[in-house]
């Protein structure tokens, strides 16, 4: 059975991963199982039991050295999605806003990995996803056919994509100050399903919903 | 002579099966049956049944066997037919254009695949089409109750046993066949190969075969994605589907044939449809001539349609020596181009012909001032079909004019089927703050565009009772309107306030150039029509208003200025902002590029491409040294035009980069907005590049100019086109022009003064080196 892995540790972080991979869950219509590794065989872990057991989650604990351990549960083919905190004690400093077990869990996944901030609060059911997308092939084909299709509950994609000079468009045939959205129709419209091939993909938002796959809203924000 | 006659009728190359038995050359003399090997015969498929394997030589296949081959081999042929398996096409690479296989630009690809015969349209879909295609089928003219172009029935679906396998083979669109072709494996794959009949507008068709458990035919018409309304039925072997309401609906009925045998399936599909918006569409009648079309049977359709296209391709050919790319590109412009209207009736050819989705189907100036003027020259009944919408629209224009307290005819800037006004006017932004869109109020220069084509038209195709008779009214009513619309200050200047030109970086401008100077044109033109009518007051009237119009031209500088106050903006060049084509309103933001000398395309110099007879003469290149640094190229129109002017003053290699880049827009995606449907009027300006350009053809009082002015790339342009109604060929090489035509024809070449080319083919020596001279 498919499940979404919980990837927690013993720190407060553990309800807020629980709490997103839930609601993740509740999306793709699967249910959640948490794992937590443990590192040392006397360390206790009766936070994260309570905390799964509080979310009605079955745990898992393993022995074994944590990042290699995480990755080899990610790894089970059942698993759809994971869910891991970003960090746990002190915030990272430097460039990457996550600790060393998510960015080896981001850098070894083939599947959709959320990494969740431990301050991050319940904010009940999941209605909208943010898609930033740079327009290339390389970028959006692991979110259409990785994650896109996990999704049966019905979501809004917003799909954020933000020019820069080397990426500005060559030619927009209407003038943009006149009617953002007369653009966007079509240059919009036709960069989302370059970058999105699927039928339904519409800046307008008009899509009827006969044709709607599961989990799709079609909605374009530009910016 | 058997080659010519073959390829008359479509039948090219690979087409082509030569049998002979002596092909190899004995004791040094050639086979006897090497003769048959010429030029026409290039790649035609030869085999030697000679009993000797030097009997063949390099391109023969041996296989031997002498007359009871030949007999095996017809018979194969034969039963081929009779198996009613997918012909071949010729895979000439200089008329086929393999589409893109990558799942992520199928919509490129089912766009860059699309057929079209100028009454319809179908879309190069895979026939499985997954979630990744949009397949369309358009009717040409036929728009929904919102004014957007109807989706009409599909006729080119397939099923697959297992839904989940990706398309296989490649499709490759067979320009000179007009047919597309998806080639794949014989034993697994898919092969198929479907076309949008020219010879019977109503007739598509379409064959496929492929393995028995994975080729399921299904229903052989289905309604498109997102229809809001649609009827389904089956009468017997037949089905048909029917979209839209009441006027606005398309009928399709559609027939499947099978045959199974050794675990393979080929399947046979024939379609019609009917559209009528004064009548409705009835299914009735799309099962009638579905009957009649049966009648015909698919192999008689493909025959017909091949002969067709080759005596539409007698009149459109492009050749290129020395750049097959180029070739290639501009031969896939004409393909879409003669694509894209019918040869009778009207034409409302959108912005995008029949191809996608963008911008509902409505018609611009794109229609009048880029894809006419290549199709009166290479399709002249399509391009006065073409004329014939503006004209059924002058109900429209004359009640729009006189909405706004003017008199004539105001043509609208967007226009479907009643010819309203269809441009959005205000539309919600990203914030959800109202906008207006300005196009629609200020580009009032498709006024004076509608005119200049119907004029142009006239003057090409030597239809000269056209302007005097049916045309007239596109020419008086328009000049009526500008005499109504110019402001004459207490100095009797003529004004025109608050426009935008063709460069829509900068709105709401007072006394642009482009349109003051096509005004001026159009009340000339109206007024000299109204002289031949006895109508002389008001022919006076018009003129000395033409004459008092101001239009720009500063004999300081020697240049036109775009409209009043434009050379006190910022001095912003391209070489600060980046290499052109730019969005520069996207990158900078619509203010700044506002305030700036930026523009988006040719504004005064699109003056010097359609009336240089209006502007003060040598002052094409100090507007082009002025305006072509600081022209963006943000529109897609734009490249094919600054090709063609640079070209007409002697700089072709600068052209060359420019015609490259209009070239390969749809081919490669370069706007990004392919998918939507492939840009009609960049495709017309590639083809005037080539004529009014580089080859530098001009109506000039009944008779034929010829300026070339090439890239040193290339050793030849040829054109077959029609001029003054007889179909010509101009061929233009470094030192030479060579005229090919059946009756006399006047023409001038590199400013040698008139010549009279007698029937036959002409050569005439080039006087000075081409893409030196001076023009206006």
């Amino acid at each position: 059975v498919s499940f979404v892995l919980a990837a927690l540790d013993n720190s407060a972080s553990a309800r807020a991963v629980l709490d997103a991979a839930v609601r993740i869950g509740r999306l793709t219509g699967t249910p959640v199982r948490a794992v937590y590794v443990r590192t040392d065989p006397l360390e206790p872990f009766d936070a994260v039991e309570s905390a799964a057991t509080r979310a009605q989650v079955p745990l898992r604990v393993v022995e074994g050295p944590l990042e290699p351990t995480l990755i080899d549960a990610l790894g089970d083919p059942e698993v759809i999605v994971a869910a891991i905190g970003a960090w746990s004690g002190a915030p990272p400093t430097g460039p990457y806003p996550t600790g060393h077990t998510a960015r080896a869990l981001l850098e070894h996944a083939d599947k959709p990995v959320v990494v969740v901030p431990p301050a991050t609060g319940s904010r009940g059911v999941i209605r909208r996803i943010l898609l930033p997308l740079e327009g290339t092939e390389g970028s959006s084909r692991p979110v259409l056919e990785r994650l896109l299709p996990l999704l049966v509950d019905q979501v809004e994609l917003v799909v954020l994509h933000v020019f820069t000079d080397a990426t500005v468009p060559a030619m927009l045939d209407r003038p943009c100050w006149t009617g953002p959205s007369t653009t966007w129709t079509s240059w919009g419209g036709s960069f989302s399903a370059g970058t999105f091939p699927m039928r339904t993909v519409s800046s307008s938002g008009r899509a009827p919903s006969s044709n709607r796959l599961p989990g799709w809203r079609p909605t374009s924000t530009w910016t | 002579v058997v080659a010519a006659w073959l390829a008359d009728r479509g039948i090219t190359g690979e087409l082509t099966l030569i049998v002979g038995s002596g092909f190899g050359s004995d004791g040094g003399r050639e086979g006897l049956d090497s003769p048959m090997l010429v030029e026409g015969f290039l790649r035609a498929v030869v085999v030697s049944v000679g009993n000797a394997p030097a009997d063949a030589t390099d391109g023969v296949v041996h296989l031997g066997g002498g007359p009871d081959q030949v007999i095996a081999l017809l018979d194969q042929q034969l039963a081929r037919r009779a198996a009613h398996r997918v012909p071949h096409i010729d895979r000439d690479p200089a008329w086929v254009v393999p589409l893109p296989g990558d799942p992520g630009r199928e919509r490129v690809a089912e766009a860059l695949g699309a057929l079209a015969n100028g009454h319809s349209g179908t879309r190069g879909s895979w026939e499985e089409a997954g979630p990744e295609s949009t397949p369309i089928f358009f009717v040409s003219g036929v728009y929904s109750e919102d004014d957007h172009r109807l989706p009409g029935p599909l006729w080119t679906g397939f099923d697959l046993a297992d839904p989940a396998l990706p398309p296989t083979g490649q499709r490759v669109l067979d320009l000179r066949g007009g047919t597309l072709f998806r080639s794949g494996d014989d034993a697994t794959g898919i092969r198929s190969l479907r076309f949008v009949s020219v010879a019977s507008p109503q007739a598509m068709a379409l064959r496929a075969e492929g393995p028995e458990s994975q080729l399921l035919p299904g229903n052989p018409v289905r309604p498109p994605a997102n229809a809001e309304a649609f009827v389904s039925e089956q009468r017997g072997h037949r089905s048909g589907v029917t979209t839209g309401q009441r006027g606005t609906a398309i009928a399709v009925a559609a027939r499947d044939w099978e045959v199974t045998a050794s675990g393979h399936r080929i399947v046979e599909r024939l379609a019609t449809w009917v559209a009528d918006p004064a009548d409705g569409a009835r299914l009735d009648e799309a099962y009638e001539r579905l009957v009649e079309v049966e009648a015909l049977g698919f192999d008689t359709l493909l025959a017909e349609h091949r002969e067709a296209w080759a005596s539409r391709w007698a009149d459109a050919e492009v050749t290129i020596d020395g750049d097959p790319a180029a070739e290639l590109a501009a031969r896939y412009a004409v393909f879409h181009l003669l694509s894209a209207a019918p040869d009778s009736g009207e034409a409302a050819v959108g912005a995008r012909g029949l191809t996608g989705t963008a911008y509902a189907g409505h018609v611009f100036w794109d229609a009048d001032v880029f894809v006419l003027p290549a199709l009166a020259a290479i399709r002249p009944p399509a391009a006065r079909a073409m004329i014939e919408y503006r004209l059924r629209r002058l109900p429209a224009a004359r009640a729009a004019a006189l909405a706004v307290g003017l008199r004539g005819a105001r043509f609208p800037w967007e226009s479907g089927d009643d010819g309203t006004d269809v441009t959005p006017h205000q539309i919600v932004g990203p914030d959800g703050a109202p906008l207006i869109v300005a196009a629609g109020q200020h580009e009032e220069h498709i006024v004076a565009d509608v005119a200049w084509a119907a004029a142009h038209y006239a003057s090409w195709t030597g239809d000269t009772g056209f302007l005097g008779g049916a045309g007239r009214p596109l020419l008086v009513e328009t000049a009526r309107y500008w005499a109504s619309r110019i402001q004459t200050d207490t100095d009797g200047s003529g004004h025109i306030r608050s426009v935008m030109g063709p460069d829509e970086y900068h709105q709401a401008v007072d006394d642009n150039a482009y349109t003051n100077v096509m005004a001026r044109w159009n009340l000339r033109q109206g007024a000299a029509l109204l002289a031949r009518s006895g109508e002389t007051d008001q022919a006076t009237e018009w003129r000395a208003l033409a004459e008092s119009l101001v239009d720009g031209w500063d004999p300081r500088s020697g240049l036109y200025e775009q409209f009043t106050g434009y050379f006190d903006l910022e001095q912003l060049q391209m070489s600060e902002v980046g290499p052109p084509p730019i969005a520069a309103d996207m990158l900078l933001g619509a203010q700044r590029v506002g305030s700036s000398q930026l523009i988006k395309q040719a504004d005064v110099l699109m003056l010097h491409h359609l009336v240089p007879e209006e502007l003060t003469e040598g002052s094409l290149g100090p507007c082009l040294d002025f305006y072509e640094p600081r022209t963006t190229h943000g529109s897609s129109l734009s490249p094919a035009i600054s090709a063609s002017l640079l070209a007409r003053a002697g700089e072709p290699e600068r052209a060359l980069a420019l015609f490259r880049l209009a070239a390969r827009l749809d081919l490669d995606d370069i706007t990004g907005t392919t998918v939507d449907g492939l840009h009609l009027a960049t495709m017309g300006g590639v083809w005037q590049a080539l004529a009014f350009g580089f080859l530098g053809m001009a109506s000039e009082q009944g008779a034929l100019a010829i300026r070339p002015s090439l890239p040193g790339a290339w050793r030849a342009l040829a054109l077959r086109l029609r001029f003054a109604g007889q179909p010509i060929g101009v061929r233009a090489e470094p030192d030479h022009v060579t005229v090919t035509c059946l009756a006399p024809l006047l023409v001038n070449v590199g400013d040698q003064g008139p010549t009279w080319c007698t029937p036959g083919t002409t050569t005439i020596a080039l006087g000075s080196s081409p893409g030196t001279r001076s023009h206006p």
